[in-house]
């Protein structure tokens, strides 16, 4: 919606403007950060641990050494993360690990503190397919792109919360223009979408932004993370945060907010000692394709 | 005190009255602009050694009781010459009375006797009055003369910032105003978002805005009223006006129906911003329509002595599309009809209709696209009477009944031949309120104005009632427990108010005088906006079983005084306090749009408003204009945002200024100029950074809310007005044959207004950000306008 309002306002661009500007740096306590997104996929799980930085300090987050780390699952299975290099990377790669069902539970001890987070995986939908369709340059889009559409089919019943990542050969959108999350394959929890289709622009809203263009060629893939009505909430907020960013945006941006957490910290911890981050399990479905020259393919849903 | 105990406190206080009656007659009648037959709203009618007088009404409409004997009448309004008479009260007497545009060669008017026309003199406090040929005066962005800019200049009135839709009120959120034209609220003031308003000046004649002492006849709405009444159209001969500008024309026709009777108004504006646009978007926006318009129109016919009827109607529509369409506007219609029982009874009975609505589509069925409706209408009546019981009370009664239907939210998704439909329930509400009040002047120098409002509110099905149980954690939205569905006019929850209302004067001396006043307000209609601007998109939601009626008590206190030869310059310092209850916030992920358990996702609390208002006006002569300055302090406290302590409002502006003037160099120039300056608007900052899963996250520990402030915000804008010449000569023989010159009033008259907007090309930061883009981290900050606006206008009237 904001893009719309964007195009709208272009007009009132040509008075706008931005300024990069300097600010008094005000000092903010650095917490411990937990990084934990697992989940069923043949790899390596790594739990990144690490502390909060100063915002305006040009380094990168320093390193958080934990006594131990281990998750507990539901069925009393433990799994052990290690650091070998004492470098905040805790990893397990013995074995698939998450299973649909389960609860997980994640324990981190360090000095006297005991920090925990739970997170239960939930089911998630197969990819049907991958369509693609060319889209020549236009506005927000300098080169011509095409636009992946996935097809999925919601599970029936129950509100299932989804996260949608979309690669390029190989390498995660990261960007928070990629952001994309949803309910039942749709905005949220109408219950409209149930066992349906997902719709645009969930389907195809994550390539479609890709600012580098997508070329034939390219192999592209989508992924669909189960997650926790929780975690949901959790990118929500990520998302309403990076929306704050830019130009005419600012206008309709909503206020900056703290990111939720549910790592739960100690009692007796001093704000400093509180822990920020999130620990969430997810099972995982994905198709990719290498795109070539299907011509005359249209999308169900025209991204022009 | 109880609501009960207030009730026979006004019981007792409207008997008092009636002991008090005399051997008296009553004068009244109407009091009309002779240029056009346009009633005067507000025009003084006083006896010259100042013992009686009185007002006009909205209707130009006056009664005035007065003693058996002779007296000097006089009529006066300002810009108008004071019309003098000489009566002689027998008996009840009827004086209707048109009133000449002062000639422009008189810049001093020396007035006869004591003038009751001051602002000390009124009982009316934190109110101002504008009049449009101020307002037209007024340097505006792109020389286009706006109502609600002009309000913006008035002291404790702020903004968010340029862009930023409607305005704030002494602390009180955008939809907290009752915006008012000709009767019928306007939900939406704004057209391209904030950069211009709704209302055509060349068909407003009067505007008021109420911030403080509201009477009792207002409610619904917790900060002020905007009160805009349309002209009738002229009702002596066919008249208009138009402009030229740069981004929009406006053209505006008057005219009898039956000469000094009936009588039409019909006003239009157009932007072309998209046809001046087209050929620097040429290839990126082929199909690009970028415009709004608006029509406005009266009619209005005086039957007899005793009845007239208006009818005025508006219809504003912001256009943009490019593949897709999107829409927004206002529509109002309003019918009123005016009864005079007899000499002391007035009535008025309004009904009217509003809506305000939004669409937005894209593509179609079956080959797949969306659209998306919103929107919310309501139908009223609105009888209210005035009986002037004697020249010490004038009695205000009334009611009101509103139905509200609200369209929260529709849309459709068509993809595969599937349709896809995300509606917000529609929900109906109807609000009701009586009201009696009385102005009471008690002696010579103290009046007292108290009224007594009693609302009351049902939410109405055919709709569902939510029931919520607690959150999860305190960022999350309230659990649903159960839904209930209700059928026709089946009422949900209910609810009722007491609204007290009190103001009263007291002359310090023959220059100056205190105020005091008291006023409780109650609201049911909420804006659902959680955006630093409001959107069009932003949609308001009933009171419902979990939203209650949002209250406000303010007390406000000032001292006014006039100073100069003619007391020409208007001083007041007022301060005010304001506690709000049951303001709304909203959890950090708050779904507003097409989601059925929005109040789920809703936070209520309190808000608190004071601050001190310092006001210098000069009304007529050479130089005109004013100063004002606002100290003053808007926060609230909203469950768990910012740890649930009070934190500062978005449109909070501690130090707030406004300087605005008028030069007139002779008869054909004029130079205008106005300043601002305010404290910047708060916003919140992080200071401390962390990634998880590649994704850049700001935070601030200690979880603070517009815990800094973008920085001061000024500008200087200026404007030159040149009016064409009135007269033009030509040759022409005279009687004996002589080739003469001779000077003829040409049948128009133009001026030029060449302005500039931001002069000094200040860039006023709207908002700061950080920014963490490419692992850069950097502070950056927008201003909507950064440029300076230079803007060329031509008007025409004829």
């Amino acid at each position: 919606m904001k893009k719309l309002f964007l195009g709208i306002l272009v007009l009132f661009v040509f008075y706008s403007c931005e300024d990069v500007i300097t600010v008094e740096p005000e000092l903010g306590k650095t917490q411990l950060s937990v990084d934990a997104f697992l989940n069923n996929k043949n790899e390596p799980q790594v739990i990144y641990l690490k502390k909060t930085k100063q915002f305006f300090e040009d380094v990168a987050q320093e390193v958080f050494v934990a006594d131990s780390v281990y998750v507990r699952d539901s069925r009393d299975s433990i799994y052990v993360f290690e650091s070998p290099l004492n470098d905040g990377v805790y990893s397990w790669d013995d074995s698939v690990m998450v299973s649909e069902g389960r609860t997980y539970e994640l324990v981190i001890k360090a000095d006297s503190f005991t920090y925990t987070a739970t997170s239960y995986a939930n089911s998630v939908p197969q990819i049907d397919s991958l369509n693609w369709q060319y889209v020549p340059a236009g506005l927000g889009q300098e080169n011509g792109s095409y636009a992946i559409e996935l097809v999925a089919r919601d599970l029936a019943g129950q509100f299932d919360y989804y996260w949608i990542r979309f690669l390029k050969n190989g390498v995660y959108d990261t960007r928070l223009a990629g952001l994309n999350i949803s309910v039942d394959g749709t905005f949220s929890e109408t219950g409209q979408g149930d066992g349906k289709l997902f719709i645009p622009p969930i389907s195809t809203l994550v390539a479609y932004n890709v600012e580098d263009s997508i070329k034939l060629g390219d192999e592209v893939a989508y992924e669909i993370w189960s997650i926790s009505p929780q975690t949901f909430s959790f990118w929500q907020e990520v998302s309403n945060q990076a929306i704050q960013g830019g130009g005419i945006g600012a206008l309709f941006a909503t206020p900056t907010s703290n990111i939720r957490t549910n790592i739960t910290s100690p009692s007796n911890a001093e704000l400093e000692d509180n822990a920020v981050g999130w620990f969430s399990t997810s099972v995982v479905s994905s198709a990719s394709q290498v795109l070539y020259d299907k011509d005359g393919e249209k999308l169900s849903f025209d991204p022009n | 005190m109880s609501g009960l105990g207030f009730s026979r406190f006004f019981i007792f206080l409207f008997l008092l009255p009636f002991s008090l009656l005399g051997q008296n007659f009553t004068v009244s009648g109407t009091v009309k602009d002779a240029a056009n037959g346009e009633d005067m709203i507000s025009a003084m009618v006083y006896t010259a050694d100042g013992d009686y007088g009185t007002a006009t009404n909205v209707y130009g409409y006056y009664a005035l009781e007065l003693p058996k004997g002779k007296h000097t009448l006089l009529f006066s309004y300002s810009g108008f010459e004071t019309f003098t008479k000489e009566i002689d009260v027998q008996g009840s007497l009827k004086l209707s009375i048109d009133l000449k545009p002062q000639s422009e060669k008189i810049d001093v008017v020396i007035v006869k006797g004591k003038r009751a026309t001051d602002n000390f003199k009124k009982i009316d406090m934190s109110t101002v009055e504008l009049d449009v040929k101020k307002i037209e005066k007024i340097p505006a962005l792109l020389g286009e003369a706006d109502v609600v800019k002009a309000v913006q200049l008035m002291p404790g009135v702020s903004t968010v910032g340029e862009g930023a839709t409607g305005f704030n009120v002494r602390g009180g959120g955008i939809d907290q105003n009752l915006i008012l034209l000709d009767e019928a609220p306007v939900f939406n003031s704004s057209h391209l978002f904030g950069f211009f308003s709704v209302f055509n000046p060349d068909a407003v004649k009067n505007v008021k805005l109420i911030k403080g002492g509201i009477p009792s006849e207002y409610g619904g709405r917790l900060s002020s009223v905007l009160d805009v009444r349309m002209k009738e159209g002229n009702a002596k001969k066919v008249s208009g006006q138009g402009g030229y500008g740069l981004i929009f024309s406006r053209l505006s026709i008057e005219a009898p129906i039956v000469k000094n009777k009936a009588s039409f108004i019909l006003a239009g504006r157009r932007s072309y911003i998209d046809i001046l646009a087209k050929p620097a978007l040429k290839d990126d926006f082929p199909d690009a329509k970028f415009y709004f318009y608006d029509l406005t129109a009266k009619v209005h016919y005086d039957i007899s002595d005793k009845n007239k009827v208006y009818l005025s109607g508006y219809l504003g529509r912001d256009v943009f599309a490019q593949g897709f369409g999107f829409d927004w506007g206002n529509q109002t219609a309003t019918a009123r009809w005016n009864h005079i029982f007899n000499d002391k009874l007035f009535l008025n009975t309004t009904a009217y209709f509003s809506n305000y609505d939004f669409k937005i589509g894209a593509g179609d069925s079956p080959s797949g696209g969306f659209e998306w409706l919103g929107q919310i209408r309501n139908y009223s009546i609105k009888p209210s009477g005035s009986y002037f019981l004697n020249n010490k009370n004038t009695i205000q009664f009334g009611g009101q009944s509103i139905l509200y239907d609200f369209k929260p939210g529709e849309s459709k998704f068509y993809e595969d031949g599937e349709e896809f439909i995300f509606s917000q329930d529609s929900k109906y509400g109807l609000e009701n309120a009586v009201y009696l009040g009385n102005e009471q002047k008690i002696n010579k120098s103290i009046i007292l104005k108290y009224g007594l409002r009693f609302s009351s509110y049902y939410f109405l099905g055919p709709s569902k009632e939510y029931i919520y149980g607690d959150r999860l954690d305190q960022n999350s939205s309230r659990e649903l427990l159960d839904v209930k569905d209700y059928s026709n006019f089946k009422v949900i929850k209910d609810y009722y108010n007491w609204e007290p209302r009190f103001s009263a004067k007291f002359d310090v001396d023959k220059v100056s005088s205190v105020k005091l006043s008291y006023n409780r307000m109650a609201q049911y209609i909420h804006l659902m906006s959680n955006t630093a601007a409001s959107t069009p998109l932003d949609f308001y939601s009933p009171t419902t079983n979990n939203i209650r009626p949002q209250l406000a008590d303010q007390i406000a206190g000032g001292y006014f005084r006039n100073y100069g030869k003619n007391l020409q310059w208007e001083s007041s310092l007022e301060v005010y306090y304001k506690d709000l209850q049951n303001q709304i916030g909203y959890i950090p992920t708050a779904e507003l749009q097409l989601n059925d358990y929005y109040e789920g996702d809703l936070y209520s609390g309190d808000g608190r408003a004071y601050g001190t208002e310092l006001m210098l006006r000069k009304n007529s002569g050479k130089l005109s204009g004013w100063l004002s300055l606002t100290l003053s302090k808007t926060q609230i406290k909203v469950d768990s945002i910012n740890n649930g302590n009070y934190y500062n409002a978005r449109f909070d502006k501690p130090v707030a200024g406004n300087c605005v003037l008028n030069y007139k160099f002779n008869k054909r120039f004029e130079f205008n100029a106005n300043f601002v300056y305010n404290t910047g608007a708060p916003f919140t900052a992080s200071t401390t950074h962390y990634s998880l899963q590649g994704v850049g996250v700001s935070h601030n520990p200690a979880n603070e809310r517009n815990n800094a402030r973008v920085s001061d915000y000024h500008r200087l804008d200026v404007s030159f007005i040149i009016h064409g010449k009135e007269y033009f000569t030509l040759k022409v023989k005279d009687d004996n044959g002589n080739r003469v010159k001779q000077k003829y009033k040409k049948p128009w008259s133009g001026n030029w207004i060449i302005g500039a907007y931001n002069v000094y090309a200040r860039k006023n930061a709207f908002t700061v950000y950080f920014s963490d883009k490419g692992g850069e981290m950097k502070v950056v900050q927008y201003s909507i306008i950064g440029t300076i606006i230079p803007s060329f206008t031509y008007n025409i009237k004829f």
